[in-house]
């Protein structure tokens, strides 16, 4: 037996009290008697007769004392190791995300969690079955349902944090997807708390056991971090940098900004980092500082060449890995853009006036039978413009389709209206930044079939006219009709509308924002054919291998496509295409933050950055309880294993003892 | 009251101050009963005279040898004729019984409820005025501290009024010293008679060498034990320190179960050894608690111990 709060028992320090107490005590009430003649020797004769008397009399204090040391007992809340209930079943769900590295419990929360899993295997007895799953970015079952201790205790010491974000509610549908093989099963959450959890509105009807991992909330943390370009002048480059104080004191940090050059030459692909510059933020408690750092204006002319730029937040906080943020700084280039028209005067005009646009001009024939897909899927355009021309078959990259239909799934032509009206547009979307479609006349349009996930821009009154649609590797806008067949050529919003276009799209502002992830996504690109295989170098230097996939046709996103049956020209033209179709690397061991090297073959690299960003994992301060079921969970700090708790039958005979005392009291019956 | 008693009282006002000592109820119930004495042989016509002289009964009680010095009137002189031997007729004597009701008025009389001392005051009066009712001659008594205070004697109805102020006159004062006051009476009250002792007997000093001044004289004495319910069965709890009415004496007790056990024992004791002396030496005892009715005490207890009759 041991005790919950041992440190009750220092009230036993009152027993002494109450015995000095009985010897101060006795005020005797005088009560007038005809004499004390009788008494006197009633008394002697007792004191004669009895000699325990001295204990009876005192039968009061011993039971005082009693009922002291059994209140005090109870305080100190007694429990014993539960038997165990043989054949219960665990789910034992640990957190690895991003936040779980925070060093505030020591060596750090994950260890914590580890430990205190490993108590949980340890506490398993005769058929007790546990399962084990962790989750991050996205559950994983690492162990199922099963009594093996050994197993269970070896992928608990193989967990490592990864630092990524945290999704609570793919683990919960995980458990209440097993939810049928895991009846009467108890779950218990080691995590601290670090997700949107109140937004769960279903949740298995399991119990729930959070174990609250982690102390306090001190941390300071970089929340974003961009690199932007600006539009008119292509040299001059700000670095956007928002530190954000999670804690409760004010933080007083240093924020420093290196380059990391590129270096084809070198091993790792990266000369030595060069201290660009460095600034003292203050952030108030609970508040956050945005940092601009700029490069190429009269005010700090040079601009940094191409290569990797580290942001290092200098500042001790329990939580390191969001001090960091990596960023891939391009070099300045102009958008290069095919236009693949049978002729448009409007389109070519207007790109050409555009300083930031480098257009190149095909027709359709000419560009179905010159210009490769692995041209276009290598990325030796910035921006493919389709005008009246859909191609057979689209690798990932950006495109502006006009009065055509994109070769992709989700996208098909169900007919035509005519003379379409304007009903509304997306006013805060960039590409519609200046454009004002109130004057918008069409002669007629497509009625199209688009992904659930499309953006409409413009919206007809028979459907969209103009959307947007964005998927790993690709970023397409479709206009649903032809831009000659309606009056917008000839209004200034046609041109404003391109170039919105072309920088959008082209990914002039964002300097290098397209080979920053989050942790936990899947990177992919398109690789030369016949590259067979790609070495990435992560960011603690080990290197592995990434297999390449080659696919006849590539349709979607990742997807074989199964041509449709009114397709038959595109599969006539797979069949008849000799020429090799680009391989795809798709990479999705991101779990650990910093910059990713790519190496195809001997001299092609390329980065990729990888960045948590994320407040919610940044704000480490643990959740006191959880919504769960139509109720709350408060998380403990410890006790995994369970307590059986006596306290009660300590009460209860201290009751007795209490009763005890006060009928004796009032009945003076002694033994 | 009675026709004779409102008389004697001059005026039913300063009766009635009396009623709660003795009540008219209460009268009725006693008037025909009379005390008795084994030892006295109560004259036949007693009370009738008023004259002090006491002439020689005729009624022949036995014989026994002259000897020298006897008075030569008693000499049987018809048997001398027949044995030729002396012999000297003995005849019983005929008195007045003399009453005497001495009464404890120490501060432990003060105790109880109703206190002992009310009690013993309802009691006298009613012995009293049986005595005075068959023309007896009645001496009241109360004694504390050592003192004894005396009324009468006294004799017929008409007087029952001042023994009933001297009754009511009583206030408990003083310690209780049986000796002192029995040996005050012993050497003054010589007289045949009935004495009856109402009194809580707790004199710390003892009551035996109080009682033996009782053995010397011809008096047939009756000891009334009275004591409070609460002193028989005491009802008190917690820790207490006792203080002794007379002396201011105190004692510490915790009340308990033994204790109280203990208590009663001593108590049963006491009354126990007292019955035993005042019977071994021929004294009569009654042990009476104001617990019992004092009309039941006086019309059963004392009817059945043969005091009155």
């Amino acid at each position: 037996m041991s005790f919950l709060a041992p440190s009750a028992l220092a009230l036993l320090g009152l027993l002494p009290v109450i015995v000095l107490l009985y010897f101060l005590k006795l005020k005797r009430r005088e009560e007038p008697i005809s004499s004390t003649y009788l008494w006197r020797r009633a008394v002697e004769d007792l004191r004669a007769n009895a000699p325990f008397q001295r204990l009876r009399r005192n039968l009061l204090l011993w039971l005082q004392l009693a009922l002291l040391a059994l209140a005090v007992v109870a305080l100190a809340r007694p429990a014993s190791r539960v038997l165990r209930r043989e054949g219960r079943r665990f789910i034992c769900l640990i957190d690895t995300s991003a936040s779980m590295a925070a060093r505030d419990v020591r060596p750090n929360r994950l260890a914590e969690a580890k430990r205190q899993a490993l108590e949980l295997v340890a506490n398993m007895a005769g058929e007790d079955r546990m399962m084990l799953m962790t989750f991050d970015v996205k559950p994983t079952i690492l162990v199922p349902l099963t009594d093996d201790t050994a197993r269970l205790r070896a992928a608990v010491n193989a967990l490592e944090p990864r630092q990524t974000t945290t999704d609570f509610a793919a683990a919960v549908d995980l458990v209440a997807a097993l939810g049928a093989q895991l009846r009467g099963a108890e779950v218990y959450l080691l995590s601290d708390g670090g997700f949107e959890a109140d937004s769960l509105t279903e949740t298995p009807d399991l119990p729930l056991r959070y174990i609250r991992i982690g102390q306090t909330g001190e941390n300071l943390g970089i929340t974003a971090c961009e690199a932007r370009r600006s539009l008119e002048r292509p040299g001059e480059t700000q670095v956007f940098v928002k530190v954000q104080n999670f804690g409760s004191l004010e933080a007083d940090a240093r924020l420093e900004l290196y380059l990391h050059p590129l270096e084809p030459g070198s091993a790792g692909g990266l000369g030595p980092p060069q201290l660009l510059d460095a600034r003292r933020v203050k952030v108030p408690a609970g508040d956050s500082v945005g940092v601009v750092f700029p490069y190429g204006t009269p005010e700090s002319p040079t601009a940094p060449a191409p290569g990797l730029l580290r942001v290092v937040l200098a500042h001790e906080d329990d939580l390191a890995e969001d001090n960091t943020a990596w960023l891939v700084l391009e070099a300045p280039h102009k958008v290069r853009t095919l236009v693949v028209s049978p002729g448009n005067y409007f389109l070519e005009t207007a790109l050409r006036n555009d300083p930031l646009a480098a257009a190149q001009v095909v027709g359709p024939e000419e560009f179905d039978r010159e210009v490769s897909s692995e041209a276009l899927a290598l990325g030796e355009f910035d921006l493919v413009i389709f005008d009246r021309h859909t191609p057979r078959s689209l690798p990932p990259g950006a495109y502006l389709f006009l009065g055509a239909v994109p070769p992709l799934e989700g996208f098909s032509f169900r007919g035509e209206v005519e003379q379409p009206v304007v009903v509304d547009w997306d006013q805060v979307h960039p590409l519609n930044r200046f454009v004002n479609y109130s004057h918008l006349f069409l002669e007629r349009a497509s009625l199209l079939e688009v992904p659930a996930d499309a953006h409409t821009l413009v919206e007809g009154d028979s459907g969209p006219l103009l959307l947007y649609w964005s998927s790993p590797g690709y970023r397409v806008v479709v206009a649903a009709f032809d831009p000659l067949a309606s009056r917008w050529p000839l209004r200034a919003s046609f041109p404003v509308f391109l170039a919105n276009a072309v920088r959008v799209l082209g990914g002039v502002e964002s300097a290098g924002g397209a080979w920053s992830v989050r942790p936990g996504s899947t990177i992919t690109f398109t690789v030369p054919p016949g590259t067979s295989q790609v070495t990435v170098t992560y960011p603690d230097g080990r290197s592995a291998q990434v297999p390449v996939r080659y696919e006849l046709v590539t349709s979607g996103p990742g997807r074989p496509s199964e041509a449709p049956q009114g397709r038959s020209e595109g599969r006539e033209a797979v069949g008849r295409s000799q020429e090799a179709p680009p391989g795809q690397v798709t990479f999705g061991d991101t779990y650990r933050c910093g910059p990713y090297l790519f190496t195809l073959g001997e001299k092609a690299r390329r980065f990729f950055v990888v960045n948590l960003l994320e407040p919610r994992e940044s704000d480490i301060t643990p959740r006191p309880r959880l919504r769960w079921r139509r109720g709350t969970v408060a998380g403990r700090s410890q006790v995994v294993r369970e307590n059986r708790e006596f306290w009660p039958w300590f009460v209860l005979a201290a009751l007795a003892v209490c009763l005890t005392e006060w009928y004796i009291y009032n009945r003076r019956v002694y033994l | 009251m009675s026709a004779e008693l409102e008389s004697a009282a001059g005026g039913s006002a300063l009766a009635a101050r009396y009623q709660d000592i003795l009540s008219d109820e209460f009268i009725s119930k006693i008037e025909r009963l009379r005390l008795v004495s084994r030892k006295v042989i109560v004259g036949r016509i007693r009370g009738e005279r008023l004259t002090r002289k006491r002439g020689r009964s005729v009624e022949f009680a036995d014989y026994r040898q002259y000897v020298v010095g006897d008075d030569l009137r008693f000499l049987d002189w018809n048997l001398y004729a027949r044995l030729d031997r002396l012999f000297l007729k003995l005849f019983l004597e005929e008195e007045d019984l003399h009453i005497y009701i001495l009464v404890d008025a120490s501060r432990s009389m003060a105790y109880g409820n109703p206190s002992k001392l009310d009690y013993a005051r309802k009691v006298a009066a009613a012995l009293a005025y049986i005595g005075l009712a068959n023309y007896d001659r009645v001496v009241l008594g109360a004694f504390a501290g050592g003192d004894l205070r005396l009324v009468g004697p006294v004799r017929g109805k008409h007087q029952v009024l001042r023994v009933l102020e001297f009754l009511a006159s009583l206030e408990p004062e003083g310690e209780t010293r049986l000796a002192a006051a029995f040996k005050q009476f012993a050497l003054t009250h010589r007289r045949p008679g009935v004495v009856i002792v109402v009194s809580d007997f707790l004199d710390k000093a003892g009551y035996e060498d109080a009682l033996r001044y009782f053995l010397a004289t011809r008096q047939d004495v009756f000891i009334l034990h009275l004591l409070a319910a609460e002193e028989l069965a005491p009802t008190l709890t917690g820790d207490l320190k006792l203080v002794d009415m007379e002396d201011e004496d105190t004692t510490e007790v915790t009340i308990s179960a033994p204790l109280l056990r203990t208590y009663r024992r001593t108590v049963e004791s006491f009354c126990t050894s007292l019955k035993n002396y005042a019977g071994s030496r021929g004294l009569n005892y009654l042990l009476a608690s104001t617990a019992v009715e004092f009309d039941v005490l006086v019309l059963d207890y004392l009817r059945r111990r043969g005091l009155v009759r």
